[in-house]
């Protein structure tokens, strides 16, 4: 009988995989180098690396650092690898959140967030290229902390309350581009986001194309102004990726 | 290579890299160059002061490159016997004082890996994306089953193409595999393929497609062995578990081969139906691929 779970037949724990030449060392040390950083009327800070998990096809790290909170996650990309059951023509995504240091938010709240980011990315990738194969993102959010500021008045620390998962999002787009960019995967086009108060939406093709969209109750009435406020955001965003990608990959335009 | 038009020289997704079509007038004869999407790129739609455009764009960061792509006789052939292109062709020429018009075809691509000083595996390994396998590719595959009808094999590699970094994360007992399996269930990677975990991609050598000649007379236990390595070629995708493989060719069929059902040492064809055993002088019964 085939029972037992034949995921548990794992090799010895300090194996690795085969190499070729005398590879890694100084050429990943190379690839951590780190975007510069960024202001806007908010003084967000972003730092971007990419390809520095060595397991994984395509990996990336976004750290972000304002007045009021500093947020880092990772992203891991494997695949695509086979799946099985009925036959797709098309590859398919999964993604899956993960807290990190700090357990801040519950599990419905990310399976939430990981369904959007679905629907985002199955608009983005090229999915044709993959038949009968699965690519699977992981993201860790390693942490995402409010920062004490004591000169805060009574209006900004009730929009702090807005700061919730809405405020990651853009990121998570930010680094799960950044690494299935970095897999090698193809994409149509570097999706980013932009967030204003609760509200998030994702863009393509210069801001002409809208991939994703997600409201939280906050106070946004002017939603045009808000559209436009995340698309600039996105072009920030966007920009940022390209030069980071530009660097770490050592191609020069 | 001359096409009249202003390539960049590094893309990245999104990246427009050029129309489908320039024309150029070179020495009285018009030039119509028809770019075709290469790896890396798709034609995608956009619209540009309310204009509908079709570009070509990158789908992977890299370097661009164009080819021209020299088409066949027969497509030649075909396009001259096609009387509604002459049509065109003769209205098109009264109407212009174009002596003679040719078109070029282009293949645009992206090409990923650019750093010629250090050409590592890694490095190489990185243009994984083309490496599922699809029809018309040669294979490398290891014998799982056999039955009378089919021979069972895994696929482990597609040649001529690097493979993904991932390699056997689950079998290495590094990496983190997904709480809930992901969508692989665990790990797959082309080059280190995992048997242990069962996660290749699986493909099936039906008897008729095991030699192309006295092809329903074919015995599969006298053409392959469990754990045996075959050259295949993809025939289909096939269903959701299996892609359906050939080796009804010379230069296709088993590579590798263990004597005595793999407990004794490596065999050498000695011709197409045979292998022999250089310690013991055994021989056993293949369908061997054309060494050299």
């Amino acid at each position: 009988m085939n029972v037992q779970d034949r995921r548990r037949l794992l090799g010895p724990a300090a194996a690795k995989p085969m190499a070729f030449s005398n590879t890694t060392i100084h050429t990943l040390e190379n690839k951590s180098t780190s975007a510069l950083p960024k202001n806007s009327e908010c003084e967000q800070e972003l730092s971007l690396h990419t390809g520095f998990i060595e397991n994984c096809n395509g990996s990336a790290l976004v750290e972000s650092r304002d007045a009021k909170h500093q947020t880092s996650l990772i992203t891991a990309v494997y695949g695509p690898r086979s799946i099985r059951g009925s036959f797709t023509s098309q590859g398919t995504i999964s993604i899956q959140l993960k807290n990190g240091l700090l357990e801040k938010y519950n599990t419905n709240e990310l399976k939430e967030v990981s369904s959007f980011l679905m629907g985002i990315f199955n608009s983005v990738v090229n999915l044709s290229r993959y038949p009968k194969s699965g690519i699977d993102i992981f993201v860790y959010l390693t942490y995402d902390k409010e920062l004490q500021n004591k000169c805060l008045d009574d209006e900004s620390q009730s929009k702090q309350i807005f700061s919730q998962i809405s405020s990651l999002i853009p990121h998570c787009i930010t680094s799960i581009t950044l690494a299935l960019v970095d897999a090698g995967i193809e994409l149509v086009d570097m999706a980013a986001a932009g967030e204003v108060c609760g509200t998030v939406v994702s863009f393509i093709k210069n801001g002409e194309e809208i991939v994703g969209f997600w409201k939280d109750n906050g106070d946004n009435e002017d939603l045009s102004g808000c559209l436009d406020r995340c698309k600039e955001q996105y072009i920030r965003h966007r920009d940022l990726m390209i030069s980071c990608l530009m660097k770490q990959k050592n191609l020069n335009i | 290579m001359a096409t009249g038009f202003e390539f960049p020289r590094i893309a990245y997704p999104g990246k427009l890299i050029c129309p489908q079509y320039t024309t150029e007038n070179r020495n009285g004869d018009d030039i119509i160059f028809n770019y075709v999407c290469g790896p890396g790129t798709k034609l995608l739609r956009y619209e540009h002061n309310g204009a509908q455009l079709e570009a070509i764009t990158a789908t992977l960061i890299g370097t661009v490159r164009c080819d021209e792509e020299k088409r066949t006789d027969e497509e030649e052939e075909r396009e001259a016997t096609n009387p509604s292109t002459e049509e065109e062709k003769s209205v098109d020429k009264s109407s212009s004082d174009v002596s003679k018009r040719i078109v070029k075809f282009i293949r645009v691509s992206v090409v990923p890996v650019t750093n010629n000083d250090c050409k590592t595996s890694k490095d190489a390994s990185n243009d994984f994306a083309n490496n599922l396998p699809k029809e018309g590719d040669i294979v490398l595959t290891r014998v799982t089953r056999l039955s009378l009808q089919r021979a069972n094999v895994e696929i482990l590699a597609v040649e001529d193409k690097p493979s993904p970094i991932d390699s056997g994360v689950g079998s290495n007992g590094m990496g983190i595999i997904a709480a809930s399996g992901g969508s692989g269930a665990a790990t797959f990677s082309v080059s280190q393929a995992s048997s242990d975990l069962g996660e290749t991609f699986r493909g099936i050598i039906r008897s008729q497609d095991v030699r192309s000649t006295d092809r329903d007379r074919v015995k599969v236990i006298d053409c392959f062995k469990p754990g045996d390595i075959v050259r295949a070629q993809v025939l289909s995708l096939g269903d959701g578990t299996n892609y359906y493989l050939t080796t009804a060719r010379n230069d296709l069929g088993v590579v590798f081969a263990r004597a005595a059902n793999g407990a004794g040492g490596l065999m050498y064809a000695t011709d197409w139906q045979m292998m022999t055993s250089p310690a013991t002088g055994a021989t056993e019964k293949r369908k061997c691929a054309k060494p050299f």
